[in-house]
């Protein structure tokens, strides 16, 4: 064997491997920095969402500028993740004080032939009584959840259950998404209430 | 009857099925990667099937001197050294399969990059190892002993997963509702799923591990 051949493999191998781990840590050093404890969002305006409230009135984001949003898309029907999420929010926003007025939790429908606003008031009540539900013809919901990338069909063999994205984004006061939690992250009321603050403060 | 006489031998036939099974698992897994409602349990499998079963259905259904020929390229010298294939391979998989341990940033680091194509180019590096006319570790019981240590932190973090009593991969889980399962319990399924698309290689390991029997006699 040549002089320096034994050696040469595991020299490769730290090399490769110092590189792999240079790459991670550099990115996570100087590529990534966010300061929230939701997920990255591309720095954008927020979708449109022209909806009907559950209080019969004519809905558009920009009503609500100046206010932090949290938007949801579910269905007053969900068995699990739907209600948990509500729950969640509802004790991240306990958690605010007196910036609790400067931010609104916005619940989409995507089940429109079900969730009347009736139905939806009487629902969201349950979980804060300034929780705004909103609804629409079905083409207006698809559009609206498609436009907010949330992906949602008819559950198999269940006809009342719809599988969808489980996702909370949260909109800065001028409009901008800043954020969005994924139903692991939204139970970190403390990370959600920090996001809101930080997005009221900087923005 | 032969291939020179232009008619493929069974052989030649297995291997082309090899080779095309390798491309159908690869493409599957590929859609599966990009499904919106997908949950842990089949964004893994997708991520394992890449890693652990395209790897030697491609390289199976390379004729042998193609093979043995992989490492004739600087590039390919490089990729298919058995240290590189090891050292890569391991350090890939504990880095992508526990990004909880890590920060948040690198955990994304690690989302954003094309994973699935890493994947399947750390699987191929290292099954070669273990494959025929690709393998360069000798004597063959040695890259037997090689692949099962090279597979144990698969299998360890899969056994994580399905013990774990807390989610790692919070930032990455949109959607519980597709089977009604929470993400704890897609993770466990996810870990299920690990160790069972991690069999094969501890299966051809422990078969070449075995060769050292037939070596000694």
């Amino acid at each position: 064997m040549r002089k320096g051949a034994r050696w040469r493999s595991p020299f490769r191998a730290v090399i490769v491997c110092s590189a792999l781990a240079l790459g991670f840590w550099s990115y996570s050093k100087f590529g990534n920095v966010f300061d929230y404890a939701g997920s990255p969002v591309p720095h954008r305006l927020a979708p449109r969402l022209d909806l009907i409230t559950d209080r019969g009135q004519q809905f558009s984001l920009g009503q609500l500028r100046g206010h932090a949003v949290l938007v949801y898309f579910g269905y007053t029907n969900c068995p699990d993740v739907c209600p948990t999420t509500l729950a969640d929010l509802a004790s991240a926003l306990r958690g605010l004080g007196g910036l609790r007025s400067k931010v609104d939790v916005v619940f989409v429908t995507l089940d429109p032939a079900h969730d009347t606003p009736p139905v939806l008031r009487h629902y969201l009540t349950a979980f804060d009584p300034h929780f705004i539900g909103l609804t629409a013809p079905p083409a207006a919901i698809a559009e609206a959840a498609k436009s907010w990338n949330i992906s949602w069909k008819r559950a198999p063999g269940h006809a009342d259950y719809i599988d969808h994205t489980s996702v909370v984004a949260l909109v800065g006061p001028h409009g901008y998404l800043r954020t969005r939690y994924g139903v692991a992250q939204i139970s970190d009321r403390d990370g959600v209430s920090k996001d809101i603050r930080h997005v009221l403060d900087v923005s | 009857m032969n291939q020179a006489a232009g008619i493929f031998t069974a052989l030649d036939l297995l291997r082309t099925a090899s080779f095309l099974a390798g491309i159908a698992v690869m493409l599957l897994a590929f859609y599966g990667l990009h499904d919106p409602l997908a949950s842990m349990a089949v964004y893994g499998s997708a991520m394992m099937a890449l890693n652990q079963i395209a790897p030697p259905l491609l390289l199976l259904g390379l004729p042998p001197e193609w093979r043995a020929g992989l490492r004739r390229t600087v590039i390919g010298d490089w990729l298919f050294d058995p240290w590189v294939a090891f050292s890569a391979f391991v350090l890939f998989t504990i880095a992508v399969s526990l990004p909880g341990i890590f920060n948040a940033a690198l955990a994304h680091a690690v989302f954003a990059a094309p994973l699935g194509l890493f994947e399947l180019i750390v699987g191929l590096m290292f099954w070669a190892q273990l494959l025929p006319c690709s393998q360069t570790i000798t004597p063959s019981w040695r890259a037997g002993l090689y692949g099962w240590l090279g597979g144990t932190p698969m299998m360890v973090i899969g056994l994580v997963w399905i013990w774990s009593s807390h989610v790692f991969y919070a930032p990455y889980l949109n959607v519980i509702c597709e089977w009604n399962i929470t993400p704890l319990q897609d993770q466990k399924w996810a870990g299920v799923l690990m160790v069972i698309f991690g069999i094969p290689l501890q299966l051809r390991s422990i078969w070449v591990l075995s060769e050292m029997f037939f070596e000694i006699r």
